[in-house]
């Protein structure tokens, strides 16, 4: 599989992106028209509220989507030069946990009860040993995997109920990371931890990135936890990313999208001198509802009466882009 | 692991207990006549007053109950009105029997209730799952003594494959224990099924599918053993009522087993034997549910770490 | 507003069993059984009919005259159906309620008291739960006796241990959620907490098991018609008309087979109300 990825820079390429949950009577729009690039090495954030589309995207590349609801409407998913969109069940299957990793966000209940940890992770390791380890090699292995992310190898033979919540995320990295992925997607990984054990996660996950040479997929709500491991940002609102950019544009620059800013305002800074916080106020558009202008339109403090009838394009300055009608193609304007 | 036991065993003597009195409570409620039971029309009202008042029939229910105890604890469970007998050897040597139809229309019905049920929720939504899930209930809502009938008239009557009643051959065990399993397997596929749904539902079960894992490699490896355990569960409790079921089937297909003497006693008002067979029932039940209890330990290491 | 509410719930609960189209079937099934047993004595006269001996007609087969044949004593099979149907509903539907007026009572209670009387009222629901219990209602009916009422006593006391520790879970799981923490520590009254939180949140799984107890019952009851521990010959009931047509299965198979397809259809119609029941209440399937 690996010479497939023969595009140096580019390891993951979504175009035109459209993901829909249908059932008897309704159809929810989760992802709409979204293009990303992941690129080699470097760690993506996707940031937004809840249910902003986040996860269904990642879901997407998994394709782990509910089959019976969840579908692609269209769009490609490109890694490397496959589609992952036509891709078959079978073949999906031996990029799922090899090639891509994916970490989901409540360590809790990812671990299953009945089995012990060691064997949870050597599971990863045979389903994918292309290589032909033999046994003792992988277990090898999965004392290997354990140390790195700081478990004592020991204890491979407990079960997760055994374990606290930070030690079972670390588990759950170790799965995840078992077959040296190229790709890495985790879920909002440190959002059911407290905050000293997220910071060690981050850190231990920051480190073990650089070691394997992945690419990473972060997908939060913390801005804070993306100030300290990202490269690039994505922001989403209701199934769209409406801003996009290096960690720089997005954290320094002074162009943004009027959401991006007002997320922004939600963070309290302690140099401030303001009293209040600005929360944004009002919520997302009802995903059932197709929307002809801006998807923000109605939240927006800077809305004219033009946003509510076309949709905004992706403008674009060198790496940054907006999709906003106040920005041009080449130049922000207030830029 | 044998402290374990030891412990369970330990508690269930009060358990024991607390069973004879119930069971002994009820069947007591009403002094009763044994006096004429025993002798029938032919004894004179003399001859039943001196037999009833050498049972005791007058003492207050409390010295009874001790009474009774007091025999139980050296095996002693009093003597049949009718056959004169000591209660405990007629029910002990035909005891077995019913046990064992009772086990072997417990294994039966998870041979097939587990499989059947797993298949179901598999293959949720399909054509297959919506004819198991009608059937099975359908199953479970008909009584075993018309399934009974209804089996004879079929398969010996009428296609003449299989006896009707009696004993000699694994043949003669074929309808009985189809009578047994077939309502138990109804009800237990549909337990299966729903646990099923609802451990496919689980957040282990999407990291599993993550890795890479097969479907099949997700049922077997992931799902199984979550389901087994309330699977378990139902067929424990469901023993109690394979036992009811045994003494009505004996009775409809002329098997050996203690059914035609409990249904006997029950009619003529044979107290000692109905609290016997009731209590020596009631006490092979909770040695099945003390077995369920072991088998959760060997499957839940959640539960097997806390004793071992 | 809450009241307006509940309406409103009971409404969508009854669309969704209407939606369903085996649901709807089988709310039909029991309405029809029900009307019988209502409106029985307008329909087949109980005296001639179902009692009343006719030995020119023995063991006939279904005719347009006698639908579903008749008996050994020349009696319509049909119209003993009917009137047997007051036995079975009044042991299906009479013996639920009591058996959820008890074990409410006595579940709650535990459940409520908790420590000590909860322990004590436990140890004894799992010893009763130890014999297995139509053996315990066959060993009481020969203690107090065969009639209606002791058959309903029977089956009602073999009944209340399980059903009382089903409510028992039943309420400490919702005890312990945290909503009716919240609402303990907003100082919301006993009372209110029952009224607003418990009996809302249990009633539709205490609904649901309540209606696949009238199966079990109507089952149950049959069975102890059939040993010929239940109401006695010649009333018309159904376990046991069933017995009496054994006799004459090999040349007359109708004499048993339409008592017994009752029954079974009777017992489904309660078991797919009650399975139809669950998932309309399943809020997950909103």
């Amino acid at each position: 599989m690996s010479e497939i990825n023969c595009d140096i820079n580019t390891v993951l390429e979504i175009e035109n992106l459209n993901v829909e949950y249908v059932n008897q009577n309704t159809r929810i729009y989760a992802v709409n028209g979204v293009n990303i690039t992941l690129k080699k090495g470097k760690t993506l954030a996707i940031v937004g509220e809840t249910g902003a589309g986040k996860t269904t995207l990642a879901y997407s590349i998994m394709q782990l989507l509910p089959s019976r609801t969840g579908r692609i409407k269209n769009g490609k998913i490109k890694f490397g030069k496959i589609d992952i969109v036509n891709l078959d069940e079978d073949s999906m299957r031996v990029i799922r946990g090899n090639l891509i990793s994916m970490i989901f966000q409540d360590p809790m209940t990812s671990l299953n009860p009945t089995i012990n940890v060691g064997m949870q992770i050597k599971e990863s390791i045979e389903l994918h040993n292309n290589d032909k380890k033999s046994k003792k090699q992988i277990n090898e292995s999965v004392d290997e995997i354990l140390t790195l992310v700081g478990i004592n190898p020991e204890r491979k033979d407990d079960y997760p109920h055994q374990f606290s919540g930070g030690m079972k995320q670390r588990i759950v990295i170790a799965m995840a990371l078992a077959c040296s992925p190229q790709i890495l997607i985790a879920d909002e990984p440190t959002t059911a931890l407290d905050v000293t054990i997220q910071a060690q996660v981050l850190n231990m996950m920051t480190i073990l990135k650089k070691q394997n040479d992945m690419s990473m997929i972060f997908i939060t709500h913390d801005l804070g936890v993306v100030a300290k491991i990202c490269d690039e940002v994505a922001v989403m609102y209701s199934g769209e990313i409406i801003e996009f950019g290096t960690f720089e544009d997005i954290y320094g620059g002074k162009s943004h999208h009027p959401y991006t800013d007002g997320l922004f305002g939600s963070i309290p800074d302690i140099k401030s001198d303001e009293k209040w916080l600005k929360p944004i106020q009002g919520l997302m558009p009802d995903p059932t509802l197709k929307i002809k202008g801006c998807r923000f339109a109605e939240r927006c403090s800077k809305c004219m009466d033009f946003c509510r009838e076309v949709h905004p394009k992706e403008y674009k300055v060198g790496s940054h882009m907006i999709r906003c009608h106040l920005f041009k193609q080449g130049i922000f304007s207030n830029e | 692991m044998l402290k374990f036991i030891i412990r369970r065993v330990l508690a269930m003597i009060p358990t024991i207990l607390l069973v004879i009195f119930i069971v002994f409570f009820i069947t007591n409620i009403i002094p009763g006549d044994p006096g004429r039971t025993i002798l029938g029309i032919k004894g004179s009202a003399k001859e039943v007053a001196l037999i009833n008042e050498e049972l005791g029939i007058d003492d207050p229910l409390l010295i009874k109950y001790v009474n009774y105890l007091k025999g139980v604890i050296v095996g002693d469970f009093g003597t049949s009105y009718i056959s004169r007998v000591s209660v405990l050897d007629e029910i002990s040597k035909k005891f077995p029997e019913t046990f064992k139809l009772a086990v072997i229309a417990t294994v039966v019905t998870a041979i097939f209730a587990i499989p059947i049920g797993i298949i179901s929720a598999t293959k949720q939504h399909s054509l297959l799952d919506a004819t198991i899930v009608i059937s099975s209930l359908g199953l479970a809502s008909i009584p075993g003594f018309w399934l009974a009938i209804v089996l004879i008239m079929i398969f010996s009557l009428n296609l003449g494959w299989l006896p009707t009643s009696g004993i000699g051959s694994i043949k003669h065990y074929i309808l009985p224990i189809a009578t047994l399993s077939l309502p138990a397997i109804g009800f237990l596929s549909r337990m299966v099924r729903a646990t099923m749904l609802e451990v496919l539902l689980q957040d282990y079960i999407r990291t599993a599918k993550a890795k890479g894992a097969t479907r099949r490699q997700i049922i077997f490896k992931h799902a199984l053993k979550n389901v087994l355990i309330p699977a378990v569960t139902i067929l424990g409790f469901g023993f109690s009522g394979m036992l009811s079921g045994a003494i009505i089937t004996e009775m409809i297909f002329g098997l050996p087993g203690i059914g035609q003497i409990v249904l006997n006693a029950v009619r003529m008002n044979n107290v000692p034997v109905v609290l016997g067979s009731t209590i020596l029932l009631s006490v092979s039940f909770m040695l099945v549910i003390l077995a369920m209890d072991i088998i959760y330990m060997l499957i839940d290491p959640r539960i097997r770490k806390q004793y071992i | 507003m809450i009241k307006h509410k509940k309406q409103k719930k009971i409404k969508t609960i009854f669309s969704r069993i209407m939606a369903n189209k085996v649901g709807f079937g089988a709310l039909l099934v029991i309405v029809v059984i029900l009307s019988f047993a209502v409106f029985a004595d307008f329909i087949v006269d109980y005296e001639t009919l179902a009692l009343g001996q006719n030995p020119t007609e023995r063991l006939q087969e279904p005719s347009s005259e006698h639908i579903f044949g008749t008996d050994s004593f020349g009696r319509d099979i049909f119209a003993r159906i009917i009137h047997g149907s007051r036995y079975s509903l009044t042991f299906g539907i009479g013996c639920s309620l009591f058996i959820l007026i008890g074990g409410s009572l006595l579940g709650g209670l535990s459940a409520y008291l908790g420590g000590r009387v909860d322990d004590l009222i436990m140890r004894g629901l799992d010893a009763f739960m130890c014999i297995p219990s139509f053996l315990l209602a066959m060993a009481l009916i020969s203690v107090i006796g065969m009639g209606l009422y002791n058959i309903m006593i029977a089956l009602v006391i073999t009944s209340v241990p399980g059903s009382a520790k089903m409510i028992r879970s039943l309420v400490l799981t919702i005890v312990h959620q945290e909503y009716v923490e919240a609402a303990e520590l907003s100082g919301a009254s006993n009372f209110k907490i029952i009224v607003h939180h418990i009996l809302p949140n249990a009633s539709g799984q205490i609904i649901v098991n309540t209606t696949m107890s009238i199966a079990g019952l109507i089952m149950l009851a049959a069975g102890l018609g059939f040993l010929g521990l239940g109401i006695q010959p010649p009333m018309p009931e159904w376990g046991s008309m069933l017995s009496e047509g054994i006799k004459y299965m090999r040349v007359k198979p109708h004499v048993m087979m339409f008592p017994g397809l009752t029954i079974v259809m009777t017992a489904l119609a309660f078991n797919l109300l009650g399975d139809t029941l669950a998932d309309a209440f399943d809020p997950r399937l909103h």
